[in-house]
Protein backbone atom coordinates (compact mmCIF):
# COMPACT_ATOMS: atom_id res chain seq x y z
CA UNK A 1 0.00 0.00 0.00
CA UNK A 2 1.61 3.25 -0.76
CA UNK A 3 1.59 6.34 1.21
CA UNK A 4 2.60 8.87 -0.84
CA UNK A 5 0.67 11.63 -2.54
CA UNK A 6 2.02 13.81 -5.10
CA UNK A 7 0.34 16.99 -6.43
CA UNK A 8 0.47 17.26 -10.31
CA UNK A 9 -0.21 20.65 -11.64
CA UNK A 10 -2.94 20.76 -14.21
CA UNK A 11 -3.04 21.10 -18.00
CA UNK A 12 0.16 20.26 -19.60
CA UNK A 13 2.24 18.85 -16.90
CA UNK A 14 -0.22 16.35 -15.63
CA UNK A 15 -1.20 15.36 -19.51
CA UNK A 16 2.86 14.67 -19.85
CA UNK A 17 3.29 12.96 -16.77
CA UNK A 18 0.90 9.93 -17.77
CA UNK A 19 3.21 8.26 -19.98
CA UNK A 20 5.98 8.49 -17.23
CA UNK A 21 3.50 7.46 -14.47
CA UNK A 22 1.82 4.72 -16.20
CA UNK A 23 5.48 3.28 -17.90
CA UNK A 24 6.75 3.07 -13.62
CA UNK A 25 3.37 1.97 -11.84
CA UNK A 26 0.92 0.33 -14.97
CA UNK A 27 -1.78 2.10 -13.93
CA UNK A 28 -2.80 5.66 -14.23
CA UNK A 29 -5.18 6.51 -11.14
CA UNK A 30 -7.23 9.04 -12.73
CA UNK A 31 -10.50 8.17 -15.08
CA UNK A 32 -10.55 9.98 -18.46
CA UNK A 33 -13.60 12.78 -18.06
CA UNK A 34 -13.50 13.06 -14.24
CA UNK A 35 -13.46 16.80 -12.77
CA UNK A 36 -12.29 14.59 -9.67
CA UNK A 37 -9.31 16.42 -8.24
CA UNK A 38 -8.37 13.97 -5.55
CA UNK A 39 -7.30 10.13 -5.82
CA UNK A 40 -5.87 8.64 -2.66
CA UNK A 41 -3.34 6.34 -2.68
CA UNK A 42 -3.70 2.89 -2.96
CA UNK A 43 -1.83 -0.62 -2.94
CA UNK A 44 -0.85 -0.21 -6.97
CA UNK A 45 -0.23 3.95 -7.32
CA UNK A 46 0.48 6.71 -5.16
CA UNK A 47 -2.14 9.19 -4.55
CA UNK A 48 -2.74 12.20 -6.97
CA UNK A 49 -3.59 15.66 -5.99
CA UNK A 50 -4.81 18.02 -8.97
CA UNK A 51 -4.20 21.50 -8.13
CA UNK A 52 -3.10 25.27 -9.69
CA UNK A 53 0.82 25.19 -10.76
CA UNK A 54 0.88 28.38 -8.05
CA UNK A 55 -0.49 26.20 -5.02
CA UNK A 56 2.01 22.64 -6.18
CA UNK A 57 5.21 24.36 -4.15
CA UNK A 58 2.46 25.70 -0.93
CA UNK A 59 0.81 22.26 -0.79
CA UNK A 60 4.46 20.35 -0.77
CA UNK A 61 5.97 23.11 1.70
CA UNK A 62 3.46 22.10 4.03
CA UNK A 63 3.19 19.00 3.76
CA UNK A 64 0.35 18.17 2.01
CA UNK A 65 1.35 16.14 -0.43
CA UNK A 66 4.37 14.46 -0.11
CA UNK A 67 5.91 15.03 -3.76
CA UNK A 68 4.98 17.87 -6.63
CA UNK A 69 5.17 18.15 -10.26
CA UNK A 70 5.11 21.41 -11.38
CA UNK A 71 7.14 24.23 -14.09
CA UNK A 72 10.23 25.68 -13.19
CA UNK A 73 8.91 28.82 -14.50
CA UNK A 74 6.56 28.25 -11.63
CA UNK A 75 9.25 28.01 -9.16
CA UNK A 76 11.57 30.57 -10.12
CA UNK A 77 8.64 33.16 -10.43
CA UNK A 78 7.15 32.04 -6.64
CA UNK A 79 10.19 30.54 -4.60
CA UNK A 80 9.25 28.66 -2.14
CA UNK A 81 12.07 27.62 0.40
CA UNK A 82 10.72 24.91 2.42
CA UNK A 83 10.71 22.33 -0.73
CA UNK A 84 13.56 20.36 -2.54
CA UNK A 85 14.07 20.27 -5.78
CA UNK A 86 14.80 16.46 -6.24
CA UNK A 87 14.59 16.04 -10.39
CA UNK A 88 14.17 17.20 -13.47
CA UNK A 89 11.26 15.85 -15.16
CA UNK A 90 12.57 17.10 -18.94
CA UNK A 91 8.89 16.79 -19.59
CA UNK A 92 6.52 20.00 -20.53
CA UNK A 93 9.69 21.72 -21.96
CA UNK A 94 9.22 25.33 -22.51
CA UNK A 95 11.12 28.48 -22.54
CA UNK A 96 10.27 31.88 -21.16
CA UNK A 97 11.35 34.43 -23.99
CA UNK A 98 11.43 37.94 -24.41
CA UNK A 99 9.58 38.58 -27.61
CA UNK A 100 8.05 42.04 -29.37
CA UNK A 101 6.66 43.42 -32.28
CA UNK A 102 10.43 44.13 -33.28
CA UNK A 103 13.04 41.51 -33.50
CA UNK A 104 15.23 44.73 -31.56
CA UNK A 105 16.71 44.41 -28.43
CA UNK A 106 15.24 47.50 -26.21
CA UNK A 107 16.47 50.61 -26.21
CA UNK A 108 16.11 53.04 -23.45
CA UNK A 109 13.03 53.26 -21.09
CA UNK A 110 10.68 50.19 -22.09
CA UNK A 111 7.38 48.93 -20.89
CA UNK A 112 7.20 45.32 -20.55
CA UNK A 113 3.82 42.96 -20.08
CA UNK A 114 4.28 39.45 -18.37
CA UNK A 115 2.99 37.33 -15.83
CA UNK A 116 6.20 36.78 -14.91
CA UNK A 117 7.47 40.12 -12.88
CA UNK A 118 9.82 38.56 -11.01
CA UNK A 119 11.62 37.10 -13.74
CA UNK A 120 11.33 39.69 -16.30
CA UNK A 121 12.45 42.23 -12.96
CA UNK A 122 15.41 40.13 -12.49
CA UNK A 123 16.33 39.91 -16.32
CA UNK A 124 15.78 43.84 -16.60
CA UNK A 125 18.45 44.34 -13.71
CA UNK A 126 20.92 42.16 -15.13
CA UNK A 127 20.77 43.39 -18.53
CA UNK A 128 20.88 47.11 -16.69
CA UNK A 129 17.50 48.00 -18.72
CA UNK A 130 15.18 50.47 -17.23
CA UNK A 131 12.10 49.12 -17.45
CA UNK A 132 8.64 49.84 -16.32
CA UNK A 133 6.32 46.25 -15.90
CA UNK A 134 2.64 46.05 -16.75
CA UNK A 135 1.33 42.88 -15.02
CA UNK A 136 -1.26 40.65 -16.84
CA UNK A 137 -2.11 37.25 -15.72
CA UNK A 138 -3.10 36.07 -19.94
CA UNK A 139 -3.07 36.70 -23.27
CA UNK A 140 0.05 38.81 -23.28
CA UNK A 141 -0.03 38.50 -26.98
CA UNK A 142 -2.15 41.10 -26.89
CA UNK A 143 -0.03 43.69 -24.81
CA UNK A 144 1.63 44.66 -28.33
CA UNK A 145 -0.81 44.58 -30.54
CA UNK A 146 -3.15 46.75 -28.39
CA UNK A 147 -0.26 49.15 -27.61
CA UNK A 148 0.04 48.17 -24.01
CA UNK A 149 3.20 47.19 -24.17
CA UNK A 150 5.64 46.97 -26.81
CA UNK A 151 7.38 43.74 -25.31
CA UNK A 152 6.06 40.70 -23.23
CA UNK A 153 8.01 38.05 -20.98
CA UNK A 154 5.84 35.16 -21.67
CA UNK A 155 5.91 31.43 -21.97
CA UNK A 156 6.43 29.51 -25.65
CA UNK A 157 6.28 25.90 -26.37
CA UNK A 158 6.51 26.36 -30.49
CA UNK A 159 6.61 29.79 -30.91
CA UNK A 160 3.53 29.22 -33.03
CA UNK A 161 0.82 32.32 -30.90
CA UNK A 162 3.78 34.42 -30.84
CA UNK A 163 3.71 34.25 -35.16
CA UNK A 164 0.18 34.61 -35.39
CA UNK A 165 0.31 37.88 -33.50
CA UNK A 166 2.87 39.32 -35.02
CA UNK A 167 5.19 38.92 -32.47
CA UNK A 168 9.11 38.31 -32.80
CA UNK A 169 11.09 36.17 -30.29
CA UNK A 170 14.39 38.44 -28.93
CA UNK A 171 15.73 36.29 -26.24
CA UNK A 172 15.29 32.97 -24.44
CA UNK A 173 15.49 34.13 -20.66
CA UNK A 174 15.02 30.53 -19.45
CA UNK A 175 14.51 27.00 -20.23
CA UNK A 176 11.65 25.36 -18.02
CA UNK A 177 10.72 21.97 -18.28
CA UNK A 178 8.62 19.93 -14.89
CA UNK A 179 10.84 19.36 -11.85
CA UNK A 180 9.65 16.69 -8.96
CA UNK A 181 9.96 18.79 -5.43
CA UNK A 182 9.69 16.99 -2.35
CA UNK A 183 9.21 17.95 1.12
CA UNK A 184 11.97 17.39 3.19
CA UNK A 185 10.12 16.35 5.82
CA UNK A 186 8.64 13.55 3.71
CA UNK A 187 11.85 13.24 1.54
CA UNK A 188 13.71 12.15 4.99
CA UNK A 189 11.26 9.86 6.88
CA UNK A 190 9.70 8.48 3.85
CA UNK A 191 11.81 5.72 1.76
CA UNK A 192 9.14 5.70 -0.38
CA UNK A 193 9.40 9.09 -1.88
CA UNK A 194 12.89 8.81 -2.56
CA UNK A 195 12.15 5.38 -4.54
CA UNK A 196 9.30 7.35 -6.45
CA UNK A 197 11.80 9.77 -7.60
CA UNK A 198 14.64 7.09 -8.88
CA UNK A 199 10.95 5.47 -10.32
CA UNK A 200 10.71 8.16 -12.20
CA UNK A 201 14.12 9.91 -13.14
CA UNK A 202 14.28 5.92 -14.65
CA UNK A 203 11.33 5.93 -16.77
CA UNK A 204 12.25 9.57 -17.44
CA UNK A 205 14.99 7.95 -19.80
CA UNK A 206 13.48 4.84 -20.91
CA UNK A 207 10.84 7.58 -22.48
CA UNK A 208 13.19 9.87 -23.63
CA UNK A 209 14.90 6.98 -25.32
CA UNK A 210 11.87 5.70 -26.70
CA UNK A 211 10.84 8.55 -28.36
CA UNK A 212 14.56 9.49 -29.11
CA UNK B 1 -14.59 26.24 21.54
CA UNK B 2 -13.64 23.84 23.84
CA UNK B 3 -11.12 21.75 22.16
CA UNK B 4 -9.75 24.86 20.55
CA UNK B 5 -8.82 26.52 23.89
CA UNK B 6 -7.67 23.26 24.81
CA UNK B 7 -5.50 23.07 22.48
CA UNK B 8 -3.62 26.38 22.82
CA UNK B 9 -3.48 25.90 26.42
CA UNK B 10 -1.50 22.68 25.72
CA UNK B 11 0.61 24.45 23.63
CA UNK B 12 1.10 27.16 26.21
CA UNK B 13 2.39 24.58 28.75
CA UNK B 14 4.86 23.03 26.37
CA UNK B 15 6.17 26.34 25.46
CA UNK B 16 6.58 26.73 29.50
CA UNK B 17 8.24 23.55 29.92
CA UNK B 18 10.57 23.97 27.01
CA UNK B 19 11.61 27.99 28.38
CA UNK B 20 11.78 26.36 32.46
CA UNK B 21 14.25 23.79 30.61
CA UNK B 22 16.46 26.11 29.29
CA UNK B 23 16.21 28.73 32.11
CA UNK B 24 17.52 25.35 34.34
CA UNK B 25 20.04 24.65 32.38
CA UNK B 26 21.36 27.94 32.49
CA UNK B 27 20.40 29.73 29.41
CA UNK B 28 19.71 33.56 29.63
CA UNK B 29 16.80 34.68 27.26
CA UNK B 30 17.33 37.44 25.13
CA UNK B 31 14.47 39.61 23.77
CA UNK B 32 14.21 40.42 19.96
CA UNK B 33 11.54 42.53 18.50
CA UNK B 34 9.22 41.26 15.66
CA UNK B 35 9.77 44.22 13.50
CA UNK B 36 12.43 46.14 12.71
CA UNK B 37 14.19 48.37 9.68
CA UNK B 38 11.04 47.82 7.70
CA UNK B 39 11.29 44.41 7.89
CA UNK B 40 9.76 41.53 9.90
CA UNK B 41 11.28 38.77 12.21
CA UNK B 42 12.18 36.02 9.88
CA UNK B 43 15.37 34.61 12.17
CA UNK B 44 16.32 35.32 15.69
CA UNK B 45 19.84 35.24 15.61
CA UNK B 46 20.52 37.80 13.72
CA UNK B 47 18.42 40.23 16.07
CA UNK B 48 20.13 38.13 18.72
CA UNK B 49 23.39 39.06 17.86
CA UNK B 50 22.74 42.14 16.98
CA UNK B 51 21.58 43.23 20.45
CA UNK B 52 24.95 41.31 21.78
CA UNK B 53 27.24 42.86 19.59
CA UNK B 54 26.53 46.50 21.59
CA UNK B 55 28.58 44.87 24.26
CA UNK B 56 32.12 45.71 24.16
CA UNK B 57 32.62 42.30 25.55
CA UNK B 58 31.10 38.37 25.88
CA UNK B 59 30.62 38.60 29.64
CA UNK B 60 31.80 35.40 30.79
CA UNK B 61 34.32 33.11 29.96
CA UNK B 62 32.99 29.89 28.58
CA UNK B 63 29.81 29.62 26.26
CA UNK B 64 27.28 31.95 26.36
CA UNK B 65 24.26 29.88 26.63
CA UNK B 66 21.38 32.09 25.36
CA UNK B 67 17.12 31.81 23.81
CA UNK B 68 14.94 33.87 22.19
CA UNK B 69 10.92 33.23 21.48
CA UNK B 70 8.52 34.86 19.38
CA UNK B 71 7.06 34.41 15.94
CA UNK B 72 8.95 34.22 12.79
CA UNK B 73 7.63 35.64 9.59
CA UNK B 74 7.93 33.61 6.66
CA UNK B 75 7.70 35.58 3.84
CA UNK B 76 6.59 33.59 0.95
CA UNK B 77 3.56 32.57 2.71
CA UNK B 78 2.90 35.43 4.76
CA UNK B 79 2.42 33.33 8.03
CA UNK B 80 3.97 33.64 11.40
CA UNK B 81 5.53 30.43 13.09
CA UNK B 82 6.00 30.16 16.51
CA UNK B 83 9.46 29.31 17.41
CA UNK B 84 12.07 29.08 20.52
CA UNK B 85 15.84 30.05 19.28
CA UNK B 86 18.67 28.30 20.77
CA UNK B 87 22.28 29.27 20.65
CA UNK B 88 25.72 28.54 22.46
CA UNK B 89 27.98 31.38 21.57
CA UNK B 90 31.70 30.72 21.60
CA UNK B 91 33.69 27.86 23.74
CA UNK B 92 35.33 24.91 22.12
CA UNK B 93 33.55 22.86 19.43
CA UNK B 94 33.30 19.70 21.91
CA UNK B 95 31.65 22.45 24.94
CA UNK B 96 29.15 23.65 22.64
CA UNK B 97 28.38 19.79 20.64
CA UNK B 98 27.70 18.41 24.06
CA UNK B 99 25.16 20.94 25.07
CA UNK B 100 23.78 20.84 22.00
CA UNK B 101 23.55 17.23 22.84
CA UNK B 102 22.26 17.52 25.79
CA UNK B 103 19.39 19.82 24.52
CA UNK B 104 18.43 17.14 21.96
CA UNK B 105 17.97 14.59 24.68
CA UNK B 106 15.98 16.68 26.78
CA UNK B 107 13.62 17.72 23.55
CA UNK B 108 13.43 14.33 21.84
CA UNK B 109 13.04 12.11 25.29
CA UNK B 110 9.40 10.81 24.65
CA UNK B 111 7.95 7.93 22.75
CA UNK B 112 8.09 8.77 19.11
CA UNK B 113 11.75 8.48 17.60
CA UNK B 114 12.64 11.49 15.08
CA UNK B 115 14.81 11.06 12.11
CA UNK B 116 17.86 13.18 12.39
CA UNK B 117 19.44 14.59 9.17
CA UNK B 118 23.19 15.78 9.80
CA UNK B 119 25.45 17.61 7.01
CA UNK B 120 28.47 19.65 7.32
CA UNK B 121 29.53 22.00 4.89
CA UNK B 122 32.94 22.36 5.91
CA UNK B 123 33.17 18.43 4.89
CA UNK B 124 30.91 19.41 1.79
CA UNK B 125 33.69 22.31 1.04
CA UNK B 126 36.31 20.05 1.56
CA UNK B 127 34.87 17.23 -0.43
CA UNK B 128 33.71 19.45 -3.42
CA UNK B 129 37.63 20.80 -3.17
CA UNK B 130 39.16 17.10 -3.20
CA UNK B 131 37.36 16.86 -6.47
CA UNK B 132 39.11 19.69 -8.36
CA UNK B 133 36.19 22.11 -8.65
CA UNK B 134 36.84 26.09 -8.61
CA UNK B 135 35.74 28.05 -5.70
CA UNK B 136 33.32 29.85 -7.95
CA UNK B 137 31.67 26.32 -8.82
CA UNK B 138 31.77 25.08 -5.11
CA UNK B 139 29.96 29.05 -3.77
CA UNK B 140 27.34 28.37 -6.91
CA UNK B 141 26.81 24.29 -6.04
CA UNK B 142 26.18 25.79 -2.22
CA UNK B 143 24.01 28.67 -3.46
CA UNK B 144 22.01 26.26 -5.31
CA UNK B 145 21.50 23.68 -1.95
CA UNK B 146 21.18 26.37 0.12
CA UNK B 147 17.46 27.28 -2.13
CA UNK B 148 16.66 23.55 -1.87
CA UNK B 149 17.77 23.07 -6.09
CA UNK B 150 19.60 19.83 -5.94
CA UNK B 151 18.75 19.43 -10.01
CA UNK B 152 21.11 22.30 -10.90
CA UNK B 153 23.21 21.20 -7.88
CA UNK B 154 23.52 17.60 -9.07
CA UNK B 155 23.62 18.79 -12.72
CA UNK B 156 26.50 20.87 -12.12
CA UNK B 157 28.33 18.45 -10.36
CA UNK B 158 27.64 15.33 -13.00
CA UNK B 159 29.68 18.01 -15.27
CA UNK B 160 32.49 18.99 -13.22
CA UNK B 161 33.09 15.85 -11.04
CA UNK B 162 31.08 13.15 -12.30
CA UNK B 163 32.73 10.54 -9.71
CA UNK B 164 30.90 12.59 -6.97
CA UNK B 165 27.78 11.53 -7.56
CA UNK B 166 27.82 9.75 -4.93
CA UNK B 167 27.93 12.70 -2.18
CA UNK B 168 24.21 13.40 -3.29
CA UNK B 169 23.46 9.58 -1.58
CA UNK B 170 21.74 10.31 1.63
CA UNK B 171 23.30 7.21 3.97
CA UNK B 172 21.54 6.02 6.94
CA UNK B 173 23.79 5.61 10.50
CA UNK B 174 23.35 2.06 10.14
CA UNK B 175 24.61 1.56 6.11
CA UNK B 176 27.68 4.72 6.70
CA UNK B 177 30.51 3.85 5.18
CA UNK B 178 33.19 4.60 7.25
CA UNK B 179 36.30 6.05 4.93
CA UNK B 180 36.16 7.32 2.15
CA UNK B 181 35.75 11.58 1.15
CA UNK B 182 32.48 11.12 1.88
CA UNK B 183 32.14 9.83 5.14
CA UNK B 184 32.36 12.06 8.28
CA UNK B 185 34.89 12.50 10.40
CA UNK B 186 35.73 10.49 13.36
CA UNK B 187 34.42 13.13 16.61
CA UNK B 188 31.22 13.71 13.95
CA UNK B 189 30.37 9.67 13.91
CA UNK B 190 31.04 9.10 17.39
CA UNK B 191 28.56 12.26 17.77
CA UNK B 192 25.80 10.62 15.08
CA UNK B 193 26.84 6.80 16.75
CA UNK B 194 25.59 8.82 20.03
CA UNK B 195 22.74 9.69 18.78
CA UNK B 196 21.73 6.99 16.76
CA UNK B 197 19.93 5.78 20.92
CA UNK B 198 17.37 8.63 20.68
CA UNK B 199 16.56 8.86 16.31
CA UNK B 200 17.21 7.90 13.22
CA UNK B 201 19.99 9.32 11.64
CA UNK B 202 20.95 10.18 8.28
CA UNK B 203 24.43 11.87 6.91
CA UNK B 204 23.61 13.99 3.71
CA UNK B 205 26.46 16.21 2.65
CA UNK B 206 23.70 17.88 0.38
CA UNK B 207 21.60 18.99 3.30
CA UNK B 208 23.11 22.72 4.53
CA UNK B 209 20.55 24.78 5.78
CA UNK B 210 19.01 27.97 4.51
CA UNK B 211 21.00 30.32 6.00
CA UNK B 212 23.84 31.78 4.52
CA UNK B 213 25.64 32.02 7.98
CA UNK B 214 26.09 28.59 8.22
CA UNK B 215 29.52 27.65 8.02
CA UNK B 216 29.62 23.73 9.45
CA UNK B 217 27.72 21.53 10.87
CA UNK B 218 23.95 21.86 10.14
CA UNK B 219 20.99 19.49 11.71
CA UNK B 220 17.55 18.77 11.48
CA UNK B 221 14.71 16.81 12.96
CA UNK B 222 11.49 15.56 11.19
CA UNK B 223 8.98 13.53 13.08
CA UNK B 224 6.93 10.83 10.70
CA UNK B 225 4.06 12.40 8.91
CA UNK B 226 4.53 16.01 9.92
CA UNK B 227 5.75 17.40 6.90
CA UNK B 228 7.19 20.55 8.92
CA UNK B 229 10.65 20.35 10.69
CA UNK B 230 10.65 20.11 14.28
CA UNK B 231 13.98 21.62 14.87
CA UNK B 232 16.67 23.01 12.42
CA UNK B 233 19.87 24.42 13.36
CA UNK B 234 23.88 24.33 12.59
CA UNK B 235 27.02 25.82 13.04
CA UNK B 236 27.69 29.11 12.08
CA UNK B 237 29.91 32.52 11.55
CA UNK B 238 28.57 35.84 11.52
CA UNK B 239 30.72 39.12 11.67
CA UNK B 240 29.00 42.52 12.50
CA UNK B 241 31.19 45.46 12.13
CA UNK B 242 34.58 44.34 13.35
CA UNK B 243 33.63 41.36 15.72
CA UNK B 244 32.98 37.55 14.61
CA UNK B 245 30.62 35.66 16.04
CA UNK B 246 30.86 31.88 15.92
CA UNK B 247 28.28 29.74 17.96
CA UNK B 248 25.96 26.71 17.25
CA UNK B 249 22.11 26.96 16.97
CA UNK B 250 18.82 25.96 16.59
CA UNK B 251 14.95 26.82 15.79
CA UNK B 252 12.62 24.72 17.37
CA UNK B 253 9.21 24.96 15.92
CA UNK B 254 6.68 25.42 18.31
CA UNK B 255 3.76 24.02 16.46
CA UNK B 256 5.50 20.77 14.66
CA UNK B 257 7.37 20.15 17.75
CA UNK B 258 4.26 19.80 20.02
CA UNK B 259 2.35 17.46 17.66
CA UNK B 260 5.60 14.95 17.93
CA UNK B 261 5.59 15.83 21.88
CA UNK B 262 1.86 14.86 22.21
CA UNK B 263 2.22 12.22 19.55
CA UNK B 264 -0.84 12.85 17.53
CA UNK B 265 0.00 11.72 14.14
Amino acid sequence: MSTLTIAIAKGRILDSMRPLWEAAMNVWPIPDSTRQLWFPPSAQTPGVLIARARDIPTMVSLGVADLGVVGLDVLREYPQPDILEVADLKISQCRIVMAGSHDSWPEGPVRIATKYPRIARQFLEQHQISGELVALSGSLELAPVLGLAPYIVDIVDTGQTLSEHDLHEILTIMASSARLIANPAHWYTKAEAQEFRDVMAYQREEVGNVKR
Amino acid sequence: MNQWLRQNLEQYQLLVRLLTGLLDRGFYPIPTAPTGQQTFRVDHTLAIIDSLNRFPDMGQGGPLKIFSTGPVYQPTSSQWTETLDVEILGGSDSESLGIVDDLLRWLCDGENRPHMVIGDLQILTQTLTLSGITKEDIDTFVGYLRTGNRVDAESLLARRAPSYQRLFHIQSWDGLEMKGPFAPPVDRQRWMASLSNLSDVSWDLASVGTWPYYNGLVFSLYGKNIGQPLIRGGQFQLTLGERVWRGIGFTVFVGPYELFARGVI
